[in-house]
């Protein structure tokens, strides 16, 4: 049994050290393609090592999958806000400090849900109701904070406004399949990379550094994170993304600090959709629905199972991370910023009909246009999210 | 381009791109599909059925919503439809539903956007 769970974390770590590089490759494909596959699987494996497959993927990913979002401009969703701090390290020669970070912050995230799932399971089912009813006033006052602490309050609202209309068109249509995936790349990733090709962006030679943050600094983004995740993390529609916006609300983060905040999310929210699936008997996440399939009671002492390989996964993730983004910092050295920004715009445009079908090239164009328009203007990115938090408050009030 | 050129024409695109995605999504709709085509292949796809309505039921839900919980058949196969939502239902209705396919419990469902009673 010892060595079967061996076998499938490192084979997890393996799947999700790809999906986490490469963009638009979701953990959920390849789950599908288990679960598919799973009579097969089944056939010399037990439910529960497929279900450790999938939570060491699902880990590995949600380490790994700063780095393309940090150093080719290439996010998914749950790392989106990743990119203009990332982006603005990178270019100070910091990419690699970038990655670093958040993937602090994906550790302590892993510690911290594994410390707190007592917890949760003792509140979850008392607080998910609760919760439920006052998500959308949760996220209206979020909003409304956010634009009223903008200096161009009308310009934040108006692009707050664009994006969410873009969000509720491209999610109800029906002919679109992951509408995500054009909405965000077009809304975060294209802009800066068509701006970055515009301007003949040069990337300076990236340096291995470490900057030490203190202890205050961190138990305050650690507490942010484990507010905004725990808000998020036992709701439906609601994830990663809307946990960085309601942390993003806390002014006094610095930029370093937020992408530890945006790593320790990321984890949190990922594992306490594992915790959910025991303690309220939903699933909260894509990686959590397939791990629902597998385990359709799952016990207590499977989810301890799940949690320990997950933290132990966390551990190799964390290393392999750091030895991936210093050989990125090593590769930006020798490239044309210029024209890899180029050919990854390209690689963007035609993966997105390959994804999404042809409708998402819409999807695309229109968003990168409003992301363009947003950089221009001068208006922070985070009003863009509006394309999702627009959208999610209608489905919480109707 | 100048900045003051790019900014004008990215509002203009953003905003006729906006308008019509919102007038695509709602007019446009797959074709119909048979129930017994739909397999765990298709989660999160949206699909247009035709059938008649087995069973419903109204469910009240904790947040003073309620939920009808359909099943329908179109000769090809059964499924299981939810709708936020609540509508005047009787067994044995013609129904088109278009809705995404989701999985609640391991069990295939539609959650239906639109509901619309043919006879």
């Amino acid at each position: 049994m010892i060595l079967e769970i061996i076998i499938a974390a490192l084979l997890g770590i393996i799947a999700g050290t790809i999906t986490g590089l490469i963009p638009g490759v979701h953990i959920n494909l390849v789950a599908t393609l288990l679960f598919i596959n799973s009579t097969f699987f089944l056939g010399f494996t037990n439910p529960l090592i497929l279900a450790i497959f999938i939570i060491s993927m699902t880990t590995a990913h949600t380490f790994i999958d700063f780095i393309p979002s940090i150093f080719l401009g290439a996010p998914n969703e749950d790392t989106v806000l990743s990119i203009l701090p990332g982006h603005r390290m990178l270019l100070e020669g910091k990419g690699y400090e970038a990655v670093r970070l958040t993937a602090i912050g994906g550790f302590f995230g892993l510690i911290l849900a594994c410390i707190l799932t007592p917890v949760f399971i003792l509140i979850a089912p008392i607080f998910y109701p609760l919760l439920e009813r006052i998500m959308a006033f949760v996220l209206i006052s979020l909003s409304l904070i956010l634009i009223f602490t903008e200096k161009r309050k009308f310009a934040a609202f108006f692009v707050f406004i664009l994006a969410g209309l873009l969000g509720i068109g491209a999610l109800n249509f029906s002919l679109l399949k992951q509408a995500l995936f054009p909405l965000f790349t077009g809304l975060f990733a294209t802009p800066l990379l068509i701006i970055s090709f515009m301007q003949n962006v040069k990337i300076p030679k990236q340096k291995i550094t470490k900057t030490k943050t203190s202890k205050k600094e961190i138990f305050k983004i650690l507490g942010i994170g484990i507010f905004s995740s725990s808000l998020v993390s036992f709701l439906p529609g609601v994830g990663s993304a809307q946990a960085a916006v309601i942390a993003s609300v806390f002014k006094k983060i610095k930029e370093k600090s937020f992408l530890v905040l945006l790593g320790a999310i990321n984890t949190l929210v990922v594992l306490l959709s594992f915790v959910a699936l025991y303690a309220i008997k939903k699933p909260r996440s894509g990686a959590a629905v397939f791990v629902g399939k597998f385990l359709p009671d799952i016990t207590l002492s499977n989810l301890w199972t799940l949690l320990i390989v997950s933290l132990i996964v966390g551990i190799f993730a964390f290393f392999i991370s750091l030895f991936l983004a210093k050989k990125f910092s090593q590769i930006m050295k020798k490239v044309n910023y210029k024209w890899l920004c180029f050919a990854i715009l390209i690689f963007l445009v035609i993966l997105t009909p390959i994804i999404s079908n042809w409708w998402g090239l819409l999807v695309l164009a229109t968003a990168t246009a409003l992301g363009i328009f947003c950089s221009l203007i001068g208006i922070k990115k985070i009003f863009l999210m509006g394309s999702l938090l627009l959208p999610v408050i209608i489905y919480y009030l109707v | 381009m100048k900045t003051k050129n790019l900014l004008k024409l990215s509002l203009i695109t953003s905003i006729f791109g906006i308008f019509l995605i919102l007038f695509l999504a709602n007019n446009l709709e797959p074709g119909f599909s048979d129930i017994s085509s739909i397999t765990q292949k298709n989660l999160d796809d949206y699909v247009k059925i035709k059938g008649n309505l087995i069973d419903t039921q109204e469910i009240f839900l904790n947040n003073s919503k309620y939920m009808e919980l359909m099943k329908i058949s179109d000769g090809s196969g059964s499924i299981e439809v939810v709708f936020r939502n609540r509508m005047a239902l009787n067994a044995d209705q013609q129904v088109e539903i278009l809705g995404k396919i989701s999985d609640y419990k391991g069990a295939i469902q539609i959650e239906a956007s639109k509901v619309k009673i043919i006879c």
